[in-house]
């Protein structure tokens, strides 16, 4: 039997400002517990809550470069659920009318080439406290610094067809959103959290199979892992005709563990929140909005292919981050040749970054600086990388450090011939081999020259003069 | 209107609220009664769009982003029935670690 | 003695003394607080329009003075860590806070029967309720303990008892004073209302505390109400009086109040014209859907984790159910079932979906009947004058009914003014109210003022 796996996925990610989605509080990560709190954020009786601009904002932006349609006109709700971290009973959040419907974002897969992931929606949402559970023994913890922080939620459509492709959507999708600068995405302080949902059903049929959710993943490598787990687990009972069962899986141990879910629990029922008139956004801030979106990975991608003639590879290397896709382009702007550039920028540079938490360390122009000296012959490759490596300790020019090394070649055709001279006559009976036919000694006499001229010498020049040199001889 | 007495125990339960069983029976009709009578609005015909009835401005006002928050004069601590170390506390969540 | 402290020893000493009649009026009440107020008050430097007017505050709008209990053992011991703009705005114009006033339960009742802390009684038969559930602010006023106090509405909670009591209650438009700080029941009708011994008593404190605030979105960005109370008459001004207020089974003396007030409108150079607003029979049970189902979500927040009430339990899902369980008054606990009800998967168009069309069709009435050239609507507060306590404790929809007449103009967002027209045969207060327009205050305040000038509220209606 051949079996289609079908996998939805719920990514939440914290919109990167300075105060909470309804509440002047700071919105900052790894503040001491219950500090950052207000009467808004902790519920107090009589407290309301304020949009914050920015929050909305980041939102609409996000959902213009995810294609979606934007609303002009939404209304916040109320999910109302008991929690002991979510301080009014409610969560602020927005239902059947969220803020961007219909979204699309196109992934690589390793099966189908590129896809069109559609979206159902994008919605503002304010952020629960935090819950610990093993702080105290025999008790949960709460810490309500992180409520109310805003949140955009982004739900997929069941387009994902293998954990593969959800990792690749996550991927792509994290990069958008850091691309815009709508949020950090950092797993690990949970600025981006994945709820991911799954079934399998026998390819060709048009219905969905039982779908299984699983939550509290803490990487990307860890969503696809557990949704391999949940396909192969599916596949397992469906292959000896038994059912799979509707389940709630958390992931926060590294396996599978079935949660506990109770049937009231999903009545949330939803009401427009009677706190907030609706968020109706005038049609020449979308507008404003829209049209100052930064370039997306994917058109920067393709832009770097056509204008610099990059492989797929080297582009989508340079557009990981808008960072570096922006430095790549400000070195080949102060003067460097784009090939040349792209070899340096994917190889030096990077290595120095992943070495210094990203840190993009050598200003562009004096890369570029020393890109210039290389193709000119001043400089060679060898050179030009210890050069590099003195930089960051530095702020001189790199011909100045080349100058305190001694590494500057010498293209001078005087001092090159007086040095190929030099080793020539040294070494009759290899010149005589030479003339014999033996074209592979101009090798030996290279390493001779360079030895000569104490590394020195320009080789491409003392290639020249050499072969010049000994047609000369015969 | 008549409720069955299940009914009015399960939204109780999602109400999060304790009803003890001697005043359930009552408790249970004098809903009904009020379900009743709110039923009137069953006659209202839907010729037009429902959604809510805005109150008030028409959009909501968006503050900027800035850090000011309404200061509290007591302290988490002063107010929380417990709280330990720097942390709010309540009896652990069944089925812990779970739930984010 | 500065008289600031004079003063404040005065009202402390008179709201001593209508407590000491068992009116149960005040929740907290501290004349050293009191006096420590006004002491602070005599140390500013700035100026002071209320110069130390004693004002009772409902105890469902937070204060730094005394706890903010809803008169709910839920928050019995409650101390709000911040302050109402309502009650910061009075205080800045030199107001002292006097005394938290009793009401029904989180504001759900209309007889303030349903408060934790005991009942609030007539101010003139002690066997009869004030009224709520700003029973108490009204009582007090009654009483002659303070000129002025702060109610709130939902759905006539200021005028209602107002008109039991014989003062003068009014009910603001929608947004045009600040929420923040009111402890919510249904939030898209709450607003803060005042009960005043006169009209103008209630306008100075509106006035007051008006006007946009920051920190509510559902505020109207204006400024404070500007209301001078300056007309001597009412000529040129159209009066409607809506068939549907005067029901067969109105009372009596209510019903020969009104005539007697119409008549005193035309006398003063009004027009009156008869009016229908036809969806009026379902204000009440539009109310009764609304209202439980926003409550439902508003006290969800009092669960036992951050402040009030909490009933220790092992569990946690008991120690929500015993919190709230015990912590919340019977009426209470009925209101938020109803109210979860309504909103549960299955039943929300039916009720929820239902109420918001009743809800229209209730604005819509105002809407056209303002747009036919009527500028005021008169009609009677309530169905009856103040009934007896315990007579609809056990029976929650014939205690919904006397709602009838107020909650209309908070399902429409529009102000209202209740204010007392003469005595029953009972010798008790019989009361009617006028509405506006939205932001139509001024006006409503002004001609209220005029009528009050022109009625004796003690003369027997016969």
């Amino acid at each position: 039997m051949i079996w289609e796996t079908v996998i939805g996925l719920e990514v939440h990610v914290q919109l990167a400002t300075q105060s909470k989605m309804f509440c002047g509080c700071s919105a900052a990560f790894g503040d001491r517990a219950n500090t950052n709190v207000c009467p808004v954020c902790l519920g107090l009786p009589g407290a309301l809550p304020v949009a914050n601009l920015e929050a909305v904002r980041l939102a609409a932006r996000a959902a213009f470069a995810l294609e979606f349609t934007i609303h002009p006109t939404s209304v916040f709700a109320r999910k109302n659920y008991f929690y002991p971290d979510l301080p009014k009973g409610y969560q602020i959040s927005q239902f059947d009318k969220p803020l961007a419907t219909h979204g699309r974002l196109t992934i690589g897969s390793s099966d189908r080439d590129d896809v069109s992931i559609r979206m159902a929606r994008l919605h503002l949402e304010e952020d629960a406290g935090k819950s610990l559970h093993d702080r105290f023994v025999g008790k949960t913890a709460l810490d309500f610094n992180r409520s109310g922080v805003p949140l955009a939620e982004i739900v997929s459509e069941p387009d994902l067809r293998s954990p593969g492709e959800a990792r690749a959507y996550l991927v792509a999708l994290k990069q958008v959103l850091q691309y815009l600068e709508v949020s950090d995405c950092s797993m690990e302080e949970g600025s981006l959290r994945v709820d991911a949902n799954l079934s399998v059903r026998r390819a060709g049929d048009s219905t969905l199979g039982v779908k299984q959710e699983v939550k509290n993943m803490n990487s990307f490598a860890a969503v696809e892992r557990a949704l391999e787990q949940m396909r192969d687990s599916q596949i397992a009972l469906l292959e000896v005709d038994e059912a799979v069962e509707l389940a709630t899986f958390s992931a926060a141990t590294g396996e599978l563990r079935m949660m506990r879910t109770k049937e009231e629990s999903h009545d949330y029922r939803y009401f427009p929140e009677p706190d907030l008139p609706p968020l109706a956004l005038a049609e020449d801030w979308i507008d404003g909005e829209r049209t100052t979106l930064p370039e997306l990975p994917r058109a920067k991608r393709r832009r770097f292919q056509q204008a610099y003639g990059q492989r797929p590879y080297d582009a989508e290397v340079l557009t990981a981050t808008r960072a570096v896709g922006d430095y790549f382009e400000e070195v080949v702007s102060t003067g460097a040749a784009s090939q040349a550039a792209t070899k340096w920028v994917m190889g030096s540079v990077l290595q120095d970054a992943n070495a210094n938490d990203g840190a993009l360390r050598i200003d562009p122009r004096r890369l570029a600086a020393l890109i210039g000296m290389v193709a000119r012959g001043d400089l060679s490759e060898q050179a030009a990388k210890r050069v590099f490596a003195e930089l960051p300790a530095t702020d001189d020019e790199p011909e100045a450090v080349a100058q305190r090394l001694g590494l500057l070649q010498v293209s001078d055709r005087r001092r090159i011939t007086e040095w190929v001279n030099t080793v020539l006559s040294v070494h009759p009976e290899e010149v005589a081999r030479y003339h014999e036919g033996d074209h592979k000694l101009v090798g030996f006499f290279m390493g001779k020259v360079m030895q000569e001229s104490g590394g020195k010498a320009d080789p491409k020049k003392v290639r020249a003069v050499l072969v010049e040199r000994l047609s000369q001889m015969e | 209107m008549r409720v069955p007495r299940e009914e009015v125990e399960r939204i109780a339960r999602l109400a999060a609220l304790a009803v003890n069983e001697s005043s359930l029976a009552e408790l249970t009709t004098q809903i009904g009664e009020i379900l009743e009578y709110v039923a009137q609005l069953e006659g209202i015909e839907t010729d037009e769009p429902s959604g809510p009835v805005h109150l008030g401005p028409e959009r909501a006002p968006l503050r900027p982003d800035t850090r000011d928050p309404t200061p509290l004069t007591l302290t988490p601590r002063e107010m929380a029935p417990e709280f330990d170390e720097d942390f709010y506390v309540v009896p652990k969540v069944e089925g812990v670690g779970d739930e984010e | 003695m500065t008289d600031l402290l004079r003063g404040a020893d005065e009202a402390a000493a008179r709201i001593a003394a209508s407590e000491e009649t068992g009116l149960n009026a005040a929740i907290s009440f501290d004349a050293e607080v009191i006096r420590r107020q006004a002491q602070e008050l005599s140390e500013r430097t700035d100026d002071l329009p209320l110069a130390g007017l004693a004002v009772g505050v409902k105890d469902n709008i937070c204060t730094h003075e005394y706890p903010t209990t809803c008169a709910s053992r839920i928050l019995e011991h409650y101390r709000s860590p911040y302050e109402a703009t309502a009650v910061r705005r009075l205080k800045a114009a030199g107001a002292i806070v006097a005394c938290k006033t009793n009401m029904d339960e989180f504001g759900m009742g209309s007889s303030t029967e349903h408060s934790a802390f005991g009942r609030v009684r007539h101010p003139l038969d002690p066997g009869r309720v004030a009224g709520g559930s700003s029973g108490g602010s009204a009582a007090l006023v009654a009483a002659g303990a303070v000129r002025s106090a702060l109610g709130s509405e939902t759905g006539g909670s200021v005028r209602q008892p107002a008109a039991f009591c014989g003062v003068v209650g009014v009910k603001p438009s929608y947004g045009r004073v600040s929420r923040y700080g009111l402890v919510a029941f249904g939030s898209s009708l709450d607003q803060i209302g005042v009960v005043g011994r006169t009209v103008a008593d209630a306008t100075t404190v509106l006035e007051l505390i008006s006007g946009r605030d920051p920190h509510d979105s559902t505020c109207a960005d204006r400024d404070p109400l500007h209301a001078p109370l300056e007309r001597q008459d009412l000529g040129g001004l159209v009066v409607g009086v809506p068939a549907e207020y005067f029901p067969d089974n109105l009372s009596v003396a209510i019903r020969s109040g009104c005539d007697r007030t119409v008549e005193t409108l035309r006398r003063l150079g009004a027009t009156v014209r008869e009016v229908s607003l036809p969806h009026t029979p379902l204000a009440v049970p539009c109310y009764y859907v609304i209202a439980p189902a926003e409550a439902s979500a508003n006290l969800a927040r009092f669960d036992g984790v951050r402040y009030g009430l909490r009933i220790p339990q092992a569990d946690l899902h008991a120690l929500y159910r015993e919190t709230r369980g015990r912590g919340f008054g019977e009426e209470v606990r009925r209101r938020i079932i109803v109210g979860t009800y309504v909103l549960s998967s299955g039943y929300y168009e039916a009720y929820y979906g239902k109420a918001q069309l009743a809800r229209r069709r209730i604005s819509g009435d105002f809407d056209q009947a303002f747009a036919s050239g009527i500028d005021l609507l008169f009609a009677p507060t309530t169905p009856t004058t103040a009934f007896k306590a315990g007579e609809h404790v056990r029976n929650p929809v014939a205690m919904y009914l006397s709602d009838v007449f107020v909650c209309a103009a908070n399902l429409a967002g529009i102000p209202a003014v209740s204010l007392p027209i003469g005595r029953s045969s009972e010798g008790l207060p019989v009361g009617a109210q006028l509405m506006a327009p939205a932001f139509e205050e001024a006006l409503l305040l002004d001609t209220a003022h005029v009528i009050e000038q022109h009625t004796d509220p003690l003369e027997e209606i016969r």
